[in-house]
C-alpha cells in the first residue's frame, strides 16, 4: 500500500504557486474552450478578409460576358457567374457588408433591448406590463417573418434591412435583461447603492445593468450570426438587399438556378461563407454561454 | 441618539402588522443588540429605520429620529443621509457590486454625500480601508469583490458604512456569514470604531453569545413585538418576559414542550406570544404595555402589570 501523502523527494517536489498559476493560464484557454477558439480564429480570418480583402480583389460589379460561367481556376478562384463577374471578388466584398450588418445589428439590438429590459425589470408595475406585452406580441412572429414584413413596409435599402432585423431581435434582449434585472435588483448591493444616496436612474444604470448583461452578451454573439443569416435569407427571397450588390444572400439567390445546369460554384462558395460565419459566431456563443443557450 | 417610537408597519391592504409599536433608544457610542428568531421582525425593523421597506409593505405609524431630527416622519417619507445613518449588510459579498472596484464603491459613497472631488474621495476611501485593518489598502482598493475573502469583503462593507462617519450604524447579522475567528475580528473592529466615532449601533443578530460579548443593551423581539429591553447583563441573567426565558433556555436545555409544539401563530390583536405562552391568561388578548421591571429594564407582559386585569395600562 502506498503512502497517502508521500514525503517530498528533494527540491523538485516543492510547490511554487506562481509557477503553477503560469502553467495553468498558459495552456488553459484553448484547451478549455476548443470550440470558442475555433470560432474566434475563423472570425478573425473573416475580419481580416472584410477589412483588407476588398482592396486586393477585382471590382465585384465589373461584368465580362465573354468569360461567363468559368469554373474555379487560378485566375478566378471561385469561378465566374452568368455575367462574368468574379465570384471570389464578390464574396470578399460581401464579407465586409454582411459582417458589418451582423455586428451592428447585434450591438444595436443589445443596447436598445437591454435598456428597455432594464426599465421593465427595475421599475416593474404597469411599465413592466406594457413593455412585456409589446415584447410578447413582437416575439409571437418568428424573427425572420417580422423582418420580412418590416422590410416590405419600410423599403429594402441596406440601412432599412439592418433596422428591420434589429427590431426583430430586440425582444430577445428585453426578456433576457429583464429576467436578470429582476434577480439582481433584490441583491443587497442594490439596497446599498440606494442607501448611499444614488438616484434610481444611477442605481439602475451603474449598478444593476452591468451585472445583468452577461446573458445578453452571449446572446449578442448568437444574434450576430442569426442576423447574417436573416439578411442573406431576405436577399435570397428577393425582399432584402437587391442585386447587383455583392451580398452573400444575393449571390446564392442568383446562383441557385444554375446548380442544375452544372455551375455549382456560383452559389456554393457564398453559401459556404454564410455557413462558416454563422458557425463561428455560434461556436463562441455556445462555449461562453455554457448550458442553457 | 437614535430614537424609535411606536414603529408600526404592515402589509398593504391587510390588517396584518409586521411590527407593532416597536420602540427603543440607542445612545451615542452604545451598541444595542436586537435579537429574536427568524421572522421576528428584526430585519423589517432595520429596513423601516433605514426607510427602504420593500414594495407591498407600508409604514403605518411611529417615528424614527436621529439627534432629535425625524428621519421617517408620520407620513412615511424618508429624509436621511449617509452622514446620519449607514448599514452593514448580512452577506458581505452580495452587498458589494461585483462589477465595480471596491475602492471606487467607497469613494462614490463619499462623493455622493459630501460632494468632494474624485481624487480626494479616492484617497479617503484608501484611508478608510487601511483604517478597518486591511493590509495593502492601496492594492485592495483596486480589487473587485470576487478577489477578496468574505472577511475582507465585510471589512470593505464596514469601511463603506463608516466612510461618512454616520451617527447611527445598523449591522444586520453582520457576522452571521463569517466563520468564528473572523467574527471575533469583526467584533473587535466594530467595538473599536464605535468607541472612536461614538456612533449609535443597532446590532441585529440571533446569536445570543454575540450579544453577550458585544452589546451594552439588548432588545428581544417576537412576531414583530418588542418583548423585553434592557441592559444586556440584566436581560440575559434575569429575564423577566416568558419569551426571553424560553429563548435562553433553548440554548442549553429543553424548552417547555407546551411552547415548542405550537408553531408560530398569533392573533392580530393581543400579545404576539400569547398563543405559545404557558402563562397566558385572559388579559393577554389585549396588547400588553411596557412595564418597568428593573433599572432601565422593561418587559412587555401583563405578568408584570400592577393589576392583572384586562384593562390596558398604556
Amino acid at each position: 500500500m502506498t503512502e497517502p501523502f508521500p514525503a517530498s523527494s528533494g527540491d523538485d517536489a516543492t510547490f511554487d504557486p506562481t509557477e503553477f498559476d503560469a502553467t495553468l493560464t498558459r495552456r488553459s484557454f484553448v484547451r478549455r474552450n476548443p470550440l470558442a477558439s475555433a470560432g474566434i480564429t475563423i472570425l478573425a480570418l473573416y475580419i481580416l478578409l472584410a477589412v483588407f480583402g476588398p482592396s486586393f480583389v477585382a471590382d465585384p460589379l465589373s461584368t465580362d460576358p465573354a468569360s461567363a460561367f468559368q469554373s474555379p481556376s487560378a485566375d478566378h478562384w471561385f469561378g465566374t457567374d452568368q455575367f462574368g463577374r468574379d465570384v471570389f471578388a464578390r464574396a470578399v466584398h460581401s464579407a465586409r457588408l454582411d459582417l458589418t450588418i451582423g455586428v451592428t445589428v447585434a450591438l444595436a439590438a443589445m443596447v436598445i433591448g437591454s435598456l428597455i429590459g432594464l426599465i421593465a425589470g427595475y421599475w416593474g408595475g404597469w411599465v413592466d406590463e406594457v413593455i412585456m406585452r409589446i415584447t410578447d406580441v413582437v416575439l409571437a412572429f418568428p424573427g425572420f417573418v417580422l423582418a420580412l414584413i418590416l422590410v416590405a413596409v419600410i423599403g429594402n435599402s441596406i440601412p432599412n434591412v439592418a433596422v428591420a432585423v434589429t427590431v426583430a431581435y430586440i425582444p430577445y434582449f428585453v426578456r433576457l435583461t429583464r429576467a436578470e434585472v429582476l434577480s439582481q435588483r433584490e441583491m443587497e448591493y442594490v439596497d446599498g447603492a440606494r442607501l448611499a444616496g444614488n438616484p434610481p436612474w444611477r442605481t439602475a444604470l451603474r449598478h444593476v445593468l452591468p451585472n445583468s448583461l452577461e446573458s445578453s452578451l452571449v446572446q449578442a454573439t448568437l444574434v450576430a450570426g442569426w442576423s447574417i443569416l436573416t439578411v442573406a435569407g431576405l436577399a435570397f427571397l428577393g425582399v432584402g438587399i437587391r442585386p447587383p450588390t455583392a451580398e452573400w444572400g444575393v449571390m446564392v439567390a442568383e446562383g441557385a438556378p444554375q446548380i442544375i445546369t452544372g455551375q455549382w460554384w456560383t452559389s456554393l462558395f457564398p453559401g459556404g461563407m454564410i455557413v462558416l460565419a454563422v458557425m463561428a459566431f455560434h461556436f463562441i456563443g455556445d462555449e461562453f454561454g455554457g448550458e442553457g443557450y | 441618539m437614535l430614537e424609535v417610537n411606536d414603529l408600526t408597519i404592515g402589509v398593504e391592504h391587510s390588517p396584518l402588522s409586521l411590527l407593532r409599536e416597536v420602540s427603543f433608544t440607542v445612545e451615542a457610542g452604545q451598541i444595542m443588540g436586537l435579537v429574536g428568531e427568524s421572522g421576528s421582525g428584526k430585519t423589517m425593523a432595520s429596513l423601516a429605520i433605514m426607510g427602504i421597506l420593500p414594495p407591498g409593505i407600508e409604514f403605518r405609524e411611529g417615528s424614527v429620529a436621529v439627534d432629535g431630527r425625524a428621519l421617517v416622519a408620520a407620513d412615511g417619507v424618508v429624509r436621511r443621509t449617509a452622514e446620519e445613518m449607514a448599514m452593514i449588510f448580512q452577506h458581505p459579498r452580495s452587498a458589494l457590486n461585483p462589477t465595480m472596484r471596491v475602492g471606487r464603491q467607497i469613494s462614490r459613497v463619499i462623493r455622493i454625500n459630501q460632494g468632494v472631488p474624485a481624487e480626494e474621495a479616492q484617497q479617503r476611501a484608501v484611508q478608510m480601508l487601511a483604517h478597518v485593518g486591511i493590509p495593502g489598502a492601496q492594492r485592495v482598493a483596486k480589487a473587485y469583490p470576487h478577489q477578496l475573502s468574505g472577511g475582507m469583503c465585510q471589512r470593505v462593507m464596514i469601511a463603506m458604512a463608516l466612510s461618512c462617519r454616520p451617527k447611527v450604524l445598523i449591522a444586520d447579522e453582520a457576522t452571521t456569514a463569517l466563520d468564528v475567528t473572523i467574527q471575533a475580528q469583526i467584533f473587535d473592529l466594530i467595538r473599536d470604531l464605535v468607541a472612536e466615532t461614538q456612533a449609535a449601533v443597532v446590532f441585529i443578530t440571533h446569536d445570543l453569545a454575540a450579544v453577550a460579548e458585544m452589546c451594552d443593551r439588548v432588545t428581544v423581539m417576537y412576531g414583530g413585538q418588542v418583548m423585553e429591553t434592557g441592559d444586556t447583563r440584566s436581560v440575559l441573567t434575569n429575564p423577566q418576559h416568558p419569551y426571553t426565558r424560553f429563548l435562553l433556555d433553548a440554548i442549553e436545555r429543553e424548552v417547555d414542550p407546551r411552547v415548542e409544539e405550537k408553531g408560530v401563530n398569533f392573533a392580530l390583536s393581543g400579545c404576539r406570544f400569547a398563543h405559545r405562552c404557558p402563562y397566558a391568561f385572559e388579559a393577554c388578548r389585549e396588547f400588553p404595555p411596557m412595564v418597568r421591571v428593573g433599572d432601565s429594564h422593561y418587559a412587555s407582559c401583563f405578568l408584570h402589570a400592577e393589576e392583572r386585569s384586562s384593562s390596558v395600562t398604556a
